[in-house]
């Protein structure tokens, strides 16, 4: 064992532990490249209002009047 | 009533007055086009920055990931569906946030970097332009998560705010790109070529679908094609196909594949090549190309061992190792 290997000590052994068991326990769903959001809680909505659906009406950009044919 | 055209994504829709584009938000209102869902995300949520994938890119940090509804592309497995092939009215759940609210909730919640992601970011493209410059200005990088079907232009302008990508090159098969995805395949190989002249940190994700894209003579082709056009440096992570949304006909991708492509790209030369979500394989850590060195260690989103020196230098050889530490 090298010294690299050896910086996993008791303390860090239980802390992979106590990842290892969260990241099992978390409900991650499907572990897929980007795992559904709301997988896990949603730690930042108390920072953020909800709000209506309405649509937005923000201009857009990289857009042209559509010329017809004929 | 004038349709416009939108230009920022290949589809190029003609977009007639009141109806939306293909990605559902982009609606013509009055002959003028407009963003429907700027500032208000639909999700929201502090994932460690692993999960992006990003694994050369400020590890073990905490990243802010937003989305928005809404898509340009209409993948077959997409499994945020619920979120990537709706309209913002129809959802749920949406929160509102002016791109100043929304980088200080980032701060806030203690996190380094925000991240557009989830669905695909490049429909939001003014709320994430917005949002990057502000976030930048404050010290918080950016993150864009994309499948990259995007027009060079505005790839362009968009890159000046950000930081680091992963972006999907979900098959080297345009074929793949049109039935799976509906998409295309050039405008994705266009768009990963800007990120890399334009200095973004970029990673790629190829989820590896059985039956579908899992050919290794193509992964080799692909591999080939990132060597010689992004770099031997570009981290390259294969992901396991899980049935989802309107592929659930196919079974998980056998680990023994993502295997098998990894070392197909590593063969046609790619220093780090990663496998994602098969717990304990080699190829979920980073080891020095020259020396074999464990770098970084990692099981899942964690970190097990950080062995970079405070400069990004293997501990052994001292060699430089790509990324942003």
């Amino acid at each position: 064992m090298n010294a690299n290997e050896r910086c996993l000590s008791r303390r860090g052994f239980l802390g992979l532990c106590a990842g290892l068991l969260g990241l099992i326990c978390s409900p991650i769903g499907t572990p897929g490249r980007q795992s559904r959001p709301a997988d896990g809680g949603d730690a930042a909505a108390p920072a953020l209002a909800a709000g209506p659906r309405e649509q937005a009406l923000h201009e857009a950009d990289f857009y042209r009047p559509h010329e017809l044919a004929g | 009533m004038t349709a416009v055209t939108c230009e920022l994504c290949p589809r190029a829709c003609v977009i007639p007055e009141g109806a939306a584009g293909d990605c559902r938000i982009r609606v013509n209102l009055g002959g003028r086009l407009r963003a429907t869902t700027y500032g208000r995300p639909s999700a929201i949520h502090v994932d460690p920055m692993e999960k992006k994938p990003l694994y050369h890119f400020y590890p073990g940090s905490q990243v802010f990931s937003i989305a928005t509804a809404g898509c340009n592309l209409h993948c077959l497995n997409c499994q945020n569906w619920q979120l990537s092939q709706r309209g913002g009215e129809e959802m749920e759940e949406v929160y509102r946030a002016d791109p100043a609210q929304l980088v200080a909730a980032a701060r806030d919640a203690g996190c380094r970097a925000l991240a557009y992601t989830y669905s695909d970011p490049i429909v939001w493209y003014e709320y994430v332009e917005d949002s990057a410059a502000l976030a930048r200005a404050q010290g918080l990088a950016n993150v864009f998560v994309t499948a990259a079907y995007i027009n060079r232009k505005p790839l362009r302008r968009l890159c000046r705010v950000l930081d680091a990508t992963n972006a999907d090159l979900k098959a080297f098969d345009d074929g793949f790109y049109r039935r799976v995805n509906g998409g295309t395949l050039k405008p994705v190989l266009e768009a990963l070529v800007t990120f890399r002249e334009e200095g973004v940190w970029t990673e790629l994700t190829n989820l590896v679908i059985p039956t579908l894209n899992d050919d290794l003579a193509m992964i080799r082709r692909m591999a080939r094609w990132i060597v010689a056009e992004l770099g031997a440096d570009t981290p390259l992570h294969f992901s396991r196909f899980h049935p989802e949304y309107r592929m659930r006909n196919l079974p998980p991708t056998p680990a023994a594949t993502l295997q098998q492509a990894r070392t197909e790209a590593q063969d046609a030369g790619l220093r780090y090549v990663y496998i994602g979500n098969v717990m304990g394989d080699a190829g979920n850590s980073t080891y020095c190309p020259r020396d074999g060195t464990l770098l970084i260690g990692r099981s899942g989103f964690v970190i097990t061992h950080y062995g970079l020196t405070a400069q990004g230098r293997c501990p052994t050889c001292n060699d430089p190792i790509p990324g942003v530490w």
